[in-house]
């Protein structure tokens, strides 16, 4: 390991640098990956904003079910499921594939060869996730949780993923350097733990479905572990790419990132069985659950405190920047939602929580409030570089950053506080069923609202990243990096 | 990675060299404005782990352990119930009646003198097969085998003088059960067609004489002898016992509904 860098070293000239050949390194790099990482940026925005559609209609139909209610291609089951695809597979993987693979072949510095091969696995991505989405609409829907893409659609999926993937184990193998980098750990792990789930639950499910219980288990294995040990790490490794990164100043503790990510390798895996709290599977298994549940503490104090000691001291940099704005409220999530999750698979609350709402907002909690933030981080980051732009209006950016923190706090705060309620309520015999699902109404009509400064938020994300891709023109004349006060300090972006 | 590195001249061979070049141009540079205002690419501290969050992680690694003792059906794939007690649906261990306990008792403790047969050995251990002393009040054979026979004692018209080691709490100290069941083993063997002598009788008498440190005489056991306790009220108490059991299960049944 060199010496940590100065953090001043640049201020003086932000032009100056004492790591030329890296730099050129890394824009050869950049180069590589360019169009590929567009295509797949401008492919989750387009998914984001479908999810988003679907999102509405499925949150206004939960307080006024007629709504749209004649055709039988918008009904909630159908409209939910396409929200939850559109989301995880269509903005969740593609953001991945741009943001991920991106950090990936500049921590390898290792280009990204034949990127034209990687564009159309893309394609092919892409595709495939439509027709399965269009397929959940027709109604081929198949009746598992997370797995609803129809048969025909999925092993299109598989084969494209395959051939995504592959390019970053790639970046790894003609890796330079002898350190190895915290987020390339989480990144190369996940990169094999996502095929990993999602061709085992598709074989165990769809193709030679196993039988009885086996399926449930299988399901929530893959449903919770798509979150863990797919989301999680490719977020967090954007996390730990983009800290130190803005602020120049070397994450707290290698130690801590080595038990944080080992600590979410061993534990996390067994944690989905706590969905099925109460089902008839053999209850060692869902013990197990609940413990490796209750150990996932573990790496999540231990990364909280990794990533806040890295941070800390430099609070006004971090609101300054577009990109910490959102990976520090994503870093932030990660420790509240991860806790949250870990106290809901407890025997004694999962009977309040199971089957409510706050199931839903925990859901929310993690992929949007922890995932989407920093992947929006990461975006913010990664644009300005490939691009060789400036972000358009910094104003467009803060109503994004405001727009998404506050829909989604509202949204938590509704779903969690009736959750609460309803599961409460439930548990109560005597309390008619009606009258319980009727004093969730308010908080649902909150949840549309919350759903409507979502939407705000990504179509102004949406402008200001069409407006930075294709009016090159207006946008080359900025100067500077686009920061989100008036302060005139250079080096943070 | 050098500060000299900025400074040193193109070389034609080499492409890293040339975009180095390039990126002393000034009009490069503004391109390339994005690429060279950034910090360096991220590195790692070694602060060590605070020390807390090791007792933190280990006292959670104790608990998933006491947690999975607990609570996971000893890993039984048919265990459905975070409550699961193994041992609760096997069948209660079978109760041997006395008689048979006495029996294996018998011939551990006493066939070595008294003979499997309970004939004794003429002269020197007295036979129990057929001794008044042994089927008659029950308190007095109670009385030898709990502490204990020494003196002469005639037995069929036969005088023998030994010793009858203690059995209660004394000597071997044998368990109630052991001892009701040897009793009631040799007053019902070889012909004897004597009472039970049940565990409760065999508790009572072990109390009486729990003060009683030397062994009995002849004469002493024919005094001060209790009624013989009743055979029935043990079992107007099991039939209250099922009753009673009965009517938890009916109570149970009535309370079911208003549960669910």
């Amino acid at each position: 390991m060199s010496e940590a860098p100065q953090i001043n070293s640049q201020s003086a000239s932000p032009y100056s640098s004492n790591d030329a050949e890296v730099r050129a390194e890394l824009s050869e790099i950049d180069a590589s990956i360019r169009t590929s990482a567009l295509f797949f940026t401008v492919s989750a925005i387009f998914w984001l904003l479908a999810g988003t559609v679907f999102a509405l209609i499925t949150a206004y139909k939960a307080h006024e079910p007629s709504f749209m209610g004649d055709s039988a291609l918008s009904t909630f089951g159908r409209m939910r499921s396409a929200h939850l695809n559109a989301m995880a597979l269509g903005w969740g993987n593609n953001i991945i594939f741009a943001v991920g693979l991106w950090i990936m072949a500049r921590l390898c510095r290792s280009p990204i060869r034949h990127g034209g091969l990687l564009l159309i696995a893309g394609i092919f991505w892409n595709i495939g996730l439509t027709v399965g989405i269009v397929g959940i609409i027709m109604g081929d829907i198949t009746s598992v949780e997370w797995l609803e893409i129809p048969h025909y659609a999925t092993p299109l999926l598989a084969l494209s993923y395959a051939l995504i993937g592959v390019w970053g184990v790639m970046a790894f193998k003609f890796r330079k350097g002898e350190h190895v980098y915290v987020s390339q750990w989480y990144i190369l792990a996940g990169l094999f733990w996502f095929p990993w789930l999602y061709i085992v639950a598709q074989i165990m499910i769809i193709w030679f479905p196993a039988r009885g219980v086996v399926q449930s288990v299988t399901n929530w294995w893959f449903a919770h572990n798509v979150l863990g040990l797919w989301l999680t790490p490719m977020a967090l490794a954007t996390a730990y790419y983009l800290i130190p990164k803005v602020l120049g100043r070397p994450i707290y503790s290698y130690y801590l990132s080595v038990l944080g990510f080992w600590a979410l390798a061993i534990f996390y895996n067994w944690a989905g069985v706590h969905h099925l709290i109460g089902g008839p599977i053999p209850v060692w298994l869902i013990s197990a659950g609940i413990v490796a549940s209750i150990m996932m503490v573990i790496p999540v104090i231990v990364v909280g405190l990794n990533h806040h000691m890295s941070v800390v001291g430099l609070h006004k940099e971090v609101w300054r920047s577009p990109t910490l704005r959102f990976v520090v409220f994503g870093a932030i999530s990660y420790t509240l939602v991860s806790l949250i999750g870990s106290s809901m698979a407890v025997r004694s609350v999962n009977e309040i929580t199971h089957f409510t709402h706050f199931t839903v907002g925990h859901a929310h909690h993690g992929v949007y409030a922890f995932f989407s933030m920093i992947m929006f981080g990461g975006v913010y980051y990664m644009m300005p570089r490939l691009l060789k732009r400036e972000w358009p209006s910094a104003g467009l950016i803060k109503l994004h950053f405001w727009g998404s923190a506050i829909g989604i706090s509202v949204m938590l705060f509704a779903l969690h506080v009736i959750g609460w309620i309803q599961g409460v309520q439930m548990n109560d015999a005597t309390i008619p069923f009606l009258e319980i699902v009727q004093n969730t109404i308010p908080w649902l009509k909150a949840r549309t609202i919350s759903g409507v400064f979502l939407t705000v938020a990504h179509i102004a994300f949406a402008v200001n990243f069409f407006w930075m891709l294709f009016a090159a023109g207006a946008v080359r004349a900025k100067q500077g990096p686009t920061l989100l006060d008036s302060a005139k300090e250079e080096g943070v972006a | 990675m050098s500060e000299e590195n900025t400074n040193s001249g193109p070389h034609p061979s080499n492409k890293t060299s040339l975009e180095q070049a390039a990126m002393q141009d000034e009009h490069m540079q503004d391109v390339h404005a994005q690429l060279m205002r950034e910090k360096e690419e991220p590195q790692e501290g070694f602060s060590p782990v605070p020390i807390f969050l090791m007792f933190l992680f280990a006292a959670l690694c104790f608990w998933g352990g006491v947690y999975l003792v607990h609570y996971s059906g000893g890993f039984r794939w048919d265990a459905y119930d975070p409550h699961f007690n193994p041992n609760a649906d096997k069948p209660a261990p079978v109760e041997i009646p006395l008689f048979e306990r006495g029996q294996k008792v018998f011939s551990q403790q006493c066939a070595v003198c008294h003979q499997a047969t309970g004939a004794g050995v003429p002269g020197v251990y007295p036979p129990i097969a057929g001794s008044e002393w042994v089927t008659g009040h029950p308190q007095v054979l109670s009385r030898i085998l709990i502490n204990g026979l020494s003196g002469p004692i005639e037995v069929k018209g036969n005088t023998y003088n030994g010793a009858m080691p203690a059995f209660g709490p004394n000597g071997m100290n044998l368990s109630n059960k052991d001892l009701a069941g040897v009793i009631t083993f040799i007053r019902q063997e070889w012909g004897n067609e004597a009472s039970d002598v049940t565990e409760k009788m065999v508790e009572d008498y072990k109390a009486l004489y729990a003060g009683r440190s030397t062994t009995w005489s002849a004469a002493e056991l024919k005094e001060g002898l209790g009624p013989i306790p009743e055979p029935e009220v043990e079992e107007v108490v099991e039939e209250d016992d099922e009753f009673a059991a009965e009517g938890e299960q009916a109570e149970e049944a009535h309370a079911e509904p208003a549960a669910h």
